[in-house]
């Protein structure tokens, strides 16, 4: 059994640790030896987005030192695997990096390229609205952004397209970004609800009951709208789906 | 420092031994004719293949009202020759001006101006109206050809004409005739026989 | 100026920003359907950023070579090292000719230099004529966008304004209509002009000529009838051969407004006989930005304002609140490079999804650059306070005991601390009851 190194960021440790069991599972299920480094924290990427390369340096020592031994390290974040995979090589001077950079993936990413999921036994009989966070999308190549003049493929789609029952609505506007950013969601609040309000509405106005993606830093933001504004759609993450841990 | 010798300063000025070659596999199209008219009205102007015999006709027809019509070209309409004024700005009444292009571009339905007998640059966006002549058989595919084609300049002005005068700059609506001509008409000659010159 | 108040202000209107987005959204849609066409174009980009990547490698060589060819047809060329430097030029030329009236076609070039306002001051008559442009220098205002210079106005606002400057009937509002009055008021001027002055869109070396695309044809206009033709054009404008126009006039357009080509794409090789042809060549700290590694391909920028068009942030802010000549992604790194210390707050009104990268022409990566400021600014710059949040923040992270007890105090806290909101509009997150951390203790670990 092949051994897989479980990332957990920490938003999703404390405010969506149902995503992080639906990652377990799903790969438990698909036979993998699953382990979770119990002193792993954060990749770094709110430090490095915001300029803090001391702090980022710090804790990418950290994940290097916790993971380099697995075949495997997947994470149900996009935003913190691109980071990792992207960033890491020109933040810190390790031998090791280049190993972690050729066995880190995003699930998705995972589940697409390696263990080339063809079928599920999981049903979800809903209207459910593709949200595609941006690093994913763009930095991870999970799919082929609009902007661009290749045809559309996404690896994330295809994926919750092997669902039974479910129906994945159109959209006016297929990837523009939700308006979380990190720390963008404090600097500028103003425009990053307003970005979050104008995505919430392009899922509402195609009947959409939930806004599915790959991202819960993304989802969090937009569920934080949406129970300001009591507002009738569901947020989930892709995984919770797969893994039919989400009913 | 001269200022020239401040910019240079910070740049770096040794010959490049070589220079990246374009190399693109461009889009060629099947009935190059066609595109270059679909592309053409696109731009908001009109194409019409017609044979060299029926121009007069055809001005006369898409253009019955213009008074002062101005080209270096003789027909049998009246017509100034712009080569006659002395000053561009004599040219501000003209509602019709018609000009020869050099050849035309499918991709985008623009054509090359490259007229070396015409005096006044003015008369292609001072006219009200415009009406373009062109040899069918020139349109070439796409820009890489066009410039492969002009390789130099021989005018001290030449330019690309594809459509009217435009502008979207009030609340993205298109409106057609900003400063130059307010229609373009291009006349695609199907026989190949050289225009006359007024001018000697 | 602080982007973030700017644009808090902006979004009170919601139906006013709602329909600005859309606006500008509509362009970047257009934009996708001209580039999908071509199945070339993704290589099309390839080759124009590696164009301008080898121009800007040889700019002193091509440089050189331009103003060798343009001379010697007959072109004068004038060097200045900064903006002041290009105002006094263009006086001095505007002077000799004993000018008094100038068109200008657009340039953002000379907005960065606040060429108008020191030509006025002069007692030298300026009018720009591209429609937009002339829009705004009557309101006295800025353009907002370096391509749709008028894009935050509505329709009736420009109506009012017509009456007021141009004799418009009152409240027509019919774009029709109004562009005509504009066309007829402004073609006055196009005759009357002595001087005109022009951008550069393109500056071939191998034959020291300068190409100006525009729409209107108020570039060709002006130039046909005045005696004398100033054009402005900052040193990246170079490119090496009339071929590798091929490449730049299939991607502008397209990318700019969704149009194949522009109406008009003019090559300006010589003086027309009997009236001058001058060329300012402006560096304004451009020589600067070249010795910079991170920062250099900016100058490949080709003005077309897609990443503009494209970015959620520009549309949902405007360009008034992008304190620098240009607005949106790419303004946001000009500026930085101008002055990092008061500009970051640009480099921080993104959110780095990465589109303006994608739609980019010359493939400049946008918004790697913003982060590259953004850590320039901290390492320099940053606050005590924020420096503080974030050591703290470091702290709780890379301290499982912390980070524990700060869980702890989050979810105990929460049924107060949640009103405190996450901005107006959007409720903190939710903690859960047990962290996966607890989850796997209890449940899974081996």
């Amino acid at each position: 059994m092949k051994k897989v190194g479980l990332f957990i960021p920490c938003y999703i440790d404390t405010i969506y640790p149902n995503v992080a069991e639906a990652t377990y599972k799903l790969l438990t299920d698909l036979g993998f030896d699953v382990e979770y480094p119990l002193d792993q924290s954060c990749c770094g990427q709110p430090f490095l987005n915001s300029g803090y390369e001391d702090e980022a340096k710090s804790l990418a020592k950290k994940f290097i030192d916790l993971f380099s031994k697995y075949e495997y390290i997947v994470a149900p974040s996009a935003s913190c695997v691109s980071t990792i995979k992207n960033r890491y090589k020109d933040l810190i001077d390790d031998d090791r990096v280049s190993k972690i950079e050729k066995s880190i993936f995003e699930i998705c990413e995972f589940l697409h390229d390696e263990v080339r999921l063809e079928s599920i036994d999981v049903s979800f009989p809903y209207r459910v609205g593709f949200h595609q966070s941006c690093h994913g999308l763009r930095e991870l190549n999970l799919g082929v952004s609009s902007e661009l003049s290749k045809p559309y493929y996404s690896k994330a789609r295809s994926l919750l397209e092997l669902v039974k029952d479910i129906k994945i609505v159109d959209l006016k506007r297929a990837d523009e970004c939700c308006g979380f950013g990190g720390t963008f969601s404090i600097k500028e609040p103003e425009i990053s609800i307003q970005m979050g309000k104008d995505r919430i509405e392009d899922h509402l106005s195609s009947n959409a009951e939930y806004i599915v993606g790959y991202d819960s830093s993304c989802l969090m933001h937009m569920q934080g709208i949406i129970d300001h504004d009591k507002l009738k759609i569901k947020t989930a993450h892709i995984v919770e789906i797969l893994s039919g841990m989400i009913k | 420092m001269r200022s020239k010798d401040l910019i240079f300063k910070n740049l770096n000025s040794k010959k490049p031994t070589k220079k990246p070659i374009v190399a693109i596999k461009d889009t060629r199209y099947e009935n190059r004719v066609e595109t270059f008219l679909q592309n053409l009205k696109k731009s908001g102007a009109n194409g019409y293949e017609i044979k060299h015999s029926l121009i007069e006709d055809k001005i006369q027809k898409l253009y019955p009202d213009a008074k002062n019509i101005a080209s270096i070209y003789e027909f049998g309409i009246k017509t100034i020759d712009p080569n006659t004024l002395n000053t561009p700005h004599e040219l501000k009444d003209i509602d019709l001006a018609i000009i020869k292009a050099e050849f035309g571009v499918a991709e985008n339905g623009a054509v090359y101006i490259n007229e070396k007998n015409n005096l006044h640059q003015a008369i292609y966006t001072i006219s009200k109206n415009l009406i373009i002549l062109l040899d069918k058989k020139s349109i070439l595919d796409n820009m890489h050809q066009a410039y492969e084609k002009i390789s130099s300049f021989r005018q001290s002005n030449t330019l690309f004409i594809s459509g009217p005068s435009k502008t979207a700059d009030i609340e993205q609506t298109l409106v057609i005739g900003a400063h130059g001509a307010k229609s373009v008409c291009v006349l695609l000659i199907s026989d190949n026989e050289s225009l006359k010159l007024i001018y000697n | 100026m602080n982007h973030q108040k700017i644009s808090k202000e902006f979004l009170k209107d919601k139906e006013y920003a709602s329909w600005h987005d859309k606006a500008l959204w509509y362009v970047r849609e257009k934009r996708d359907q001209a580039t999908k066409v071509l199945g070339e174009y993704e290589d099309l980009r390839e080759e124009a950023k590696r164009i301008k990547e080898h121009t800007i490698e040889h700019l002193g060589y091509y440089l050189e070579e331009f103003e060798k060819n343009a001379t010697k047809n007959g072109i004068k060329i004038h060097y200045a090292k900064d903006s002041y430097e290009h105002n006094k030029i263009a006086y001095q030329i505007i002077k000799d000719a004993n000018a008094k009236k100038v068109v200008k076609s657009k340039s953002m070039l000379t907005e960065e230099c606040g060429l108008n306002h020191y030509l006025e001051n002069l007692g030298i008559e300026v009018i720009d004529t591209d429609l937009g442009e002339r829009i705004v220098q009557l309101r006295g205002e800025a353009p907002t966008h370096i391509v749709l210079p008028a894009i935050h106005l509505k329709k009736e606002q420009i109506a009012k304004l017509f009456e007021e400057k141009l004799g418009a009937k009152k409240g027509k509002s019919d774009p029709k209509y109004l562009t005509n009055l504009a066309r007829e008021s402004l073609r006055e001027k196009f005759l009357e002009a002595d001087v005109a002055m022009t951008g550069v869109n393109f500056a071939i070396s191998q034959s020291g000529s300068i190409v100006v695309c525009t729409n209107e044809g108020n570039a060709d206009l002006g130039v046909s009838l005045a005696k004398v033709h100033i054009a402005s054009m900052g040193i990246e404008k170079v490119i090496p051969t009339i071929s590798d126009l091929g490449v730049f006039t299939r991607l502008l357009a397209r990318s700019a407004t969704g149009q194949a080509i522009t109406t008009y794409t003019s090559h300006f090789n010589a003086p027309q006989k009997g009236k001058e042809f001058h060329i300012i060549i402006v560096d304004n700290g451009r020589s600067k930005i070249i010795k910079d590694k991170t920062h250099k391909n900016s100058l490949h920028c080709i003005r077309c304002g897609a990443c503009l068009n494209t970015c959620p942030i520009y549309r949902r802010s405007g360009g008034k609140s992008y304190s620098y000549t240009i607005p949106g992604p790419i303004g946001s790194i000009l500026a930085n490079t101008k002055d990092n210390k008061n500009q970051a707050d640009l480099a921080f009104a993104s959110t780095l999804c990465g589109s303006c990268t994608d739609v980019c022409p010359v493939k400049i990566d946008i918004h790697s650059q913003l982060l590259s400021f953004r850590k320039e600014y901290i390492s320099s710059h940053e606050s005590w306070y924020k420096k503080i949040f974030y050591k703290l923040l470091y702290k709780i992270l890379s301290n499982q005991r912390l980070y524990t007890i700060f869980l702890k105090l989050y979810y105990h806290l929460y049924p107060l601390i949640k009103y405190i909101g996450w901005g107006e509009g959007r409720d903190i997150p939710k903690p859960a009851k047990k962290s996966f951390k607890e989850i796997y203790r209890s449940r899974y670990e081996k």
